[in-house]
């Protein structure tokens, strides 16, 4: 059976930059890269599952598998969360420096990307899952 | 009000629930912009603002599903909860079902605007603190397994299972029914149950009730006949126990036996159903990686 890769998008409140993430690792899992993603709940991971469960799969499934964390700003609050509970991330992708690279894709709002942050949300998800092949070709 | 009021949302991503949880959050700051918007992964930081904004208001906690992360965020700090909104209730008393997109659909949209609307409403007429009810539950020894991320228990002993993933623990001459942590597993967050009638007669493998998620409307086939001498009405305000604690507080009906030796025939006991359990698991897994390559 193969091994799968975790995202983990910071899914902050504050910024866009955390709308972004969420849109982006959705559209890793569901569409570019179904078969070799699990998409990992940055909530729950930081709760740590349900009590019954001893609180720990999202956290021992980042044990076990590389996982690529996606951070909406410098806060780093997927990477902070991985490196606590589970061991280093495989890799860290910044919206911020890719959204830097398309100054003309602006996203309306955290509530509603728009159609130019869906665009942005769509490269961005491309650059994740070039980093998931990566993990697959070096394994 | 002479408090700063807090809103913490849980913000899950896996789950629709967890989607609208953070789209009812947007929606209270939206219509009240005095309001604190804490954001839940930024506070798990250890953000300082965040801790001294929670320690001097009143917190509203938004938990989509019944992992209750933004409840727990809450309880890690020995703080207490001003207002909790728990989406599944919500979604039931609406009568509008949240879909299992992780896009924000056109129902969960406008289930996240009514929450809002009547949260902020009920907030005017009513300030009484909420109640967390948390149970208590006796300890088991379980079999386990982990798939991807998905985590399966079994308790060792004391139950019996049908191939229909339901279970049966008996005891002397009644016994109690539920589903399995596969079934619970499958069908994600539940939301309604239909309890049969006390005083029904039911045959081994009878359907006595049903159970609907987020995702689909299943039935609880029972492992055992006889007749039902009580329901678990409690589910009926809390579904969610179901899916958190499915052996033992999320019980279905109770059943007086009628020949428990002879529908045992035809059950497995614990390590028997773990087995068959763990291999449909990997069945399933293997065919729906079969699925996506194709």
């Amino acid at each position: 059976m193969k091994k799968k890769v975790g995202i983990i998008a910071c899914s902050g409140e504050k910024l866009v930059g955390g709308t972004l993430s969420r849109a982006a690792a959705r559209i890793v899992v569901e569409k570019l890269r179904p078969n070799n993603t699990i998409i990992l709940c940055q909530p729950l991971f930081m709760a740590g599952g349900l009590e019954r469960h001893g609180g720990q799969q999202e956290r021992d499934f980042a044990k076990n598998h590389p996982t690529i964390t996606i951070e909406g700003c410098e806060e780093e609050c997927a990477k902070i969360a991985v490196d606590k509970y589970s061991g280093k991330p495989a890799t860290t992708i910044y919206i911020q420096e890719i959204a830097e690279m398309y100054p003309e894709l602006k996203p309306k709002s955290r509530e509603d990307l728009g159609e130019d942050g869906m665009k942005l949300a769509e490269i961005i998800a491309e650059e994740i899952a070039k980093k998931v092949d990566e993990l697959f070709q070096s394994k | 009000m002479d408090k700063q009021l807090c809103v913490l949302p849980c913000n899950g991503l896996d789950k629709s629930l967890g989607v609208i949880a953070r789209a009812v959050a947007l929606n209270l700051i939206e219509k009240k912009p005095d309001f604190n918007l804490i954001c839940p992964v930024l506070l798990n930081t250890g953000d300082e603002k965040y801790e001294s904004n929670l320690r001097e208001s009143r917190t509203i906690v938004i938990d989509g599903c019944m992992t209750r992360c933004a409840t727990k965020l809450i309880e890690e700090r020995n703080q207490k909860i001003y207002k909790r909104i728990f989406i599944p209730d919500m979604s039931k008393k609406l009568k509008i079902k949240p879909g299992t997109s992780l896009k924000l659909s056109e129902n969960a949209k406008k289930l996240a605007e009514m929450i809002a609307k009547g949260f902020i409403e009920e907030l005017k007429v009513s300030e009484k603190e909420d109640i967390v009810i948390v149970a208590k539950t006796e300890r088991m020894d379980f079999f386990d397994i982990t798939v991807d991320k998905f985590y399966f228990q079994v308790p060792k002993e004391g139950y019996f299972f049908n191939e229909n993933d339901c279970w049966i623990k008996p005891d002397s001459n009644r016994a109690l029914i539920g589903i399995t942590d596969y079934l619970q597993n499958q069908s994600s967050d539940i939301m309604f149950v239909e309890l049969p009638e006390i005083g029904q007669e039911i045959e081994q493998f009878d359907d006595v009730g049903s159970f609907e998620s987020v995702k689909t409307v299943l039935q609880l086939i029972s492992p055992g006949s006889g007749k039902i001498v009580a329901v678990n009405k409690a589910l009926e305000e809390h579904p969610e126990w179901m899916n958190q604690d499915c052996y033992q507080q999320g019980w279905f009906a109770e059943l007086e036996l009628k020949d428990f030796e002879e529908d045992k025939e035809l059950l497995m006991d614990g390590p028997e159903y773990f087995e068959y359990m763990k291999e449909k698991i990997l069945k399933e897994k293997e065919l729906l990686d079969k699925e996506k390559e194709d």
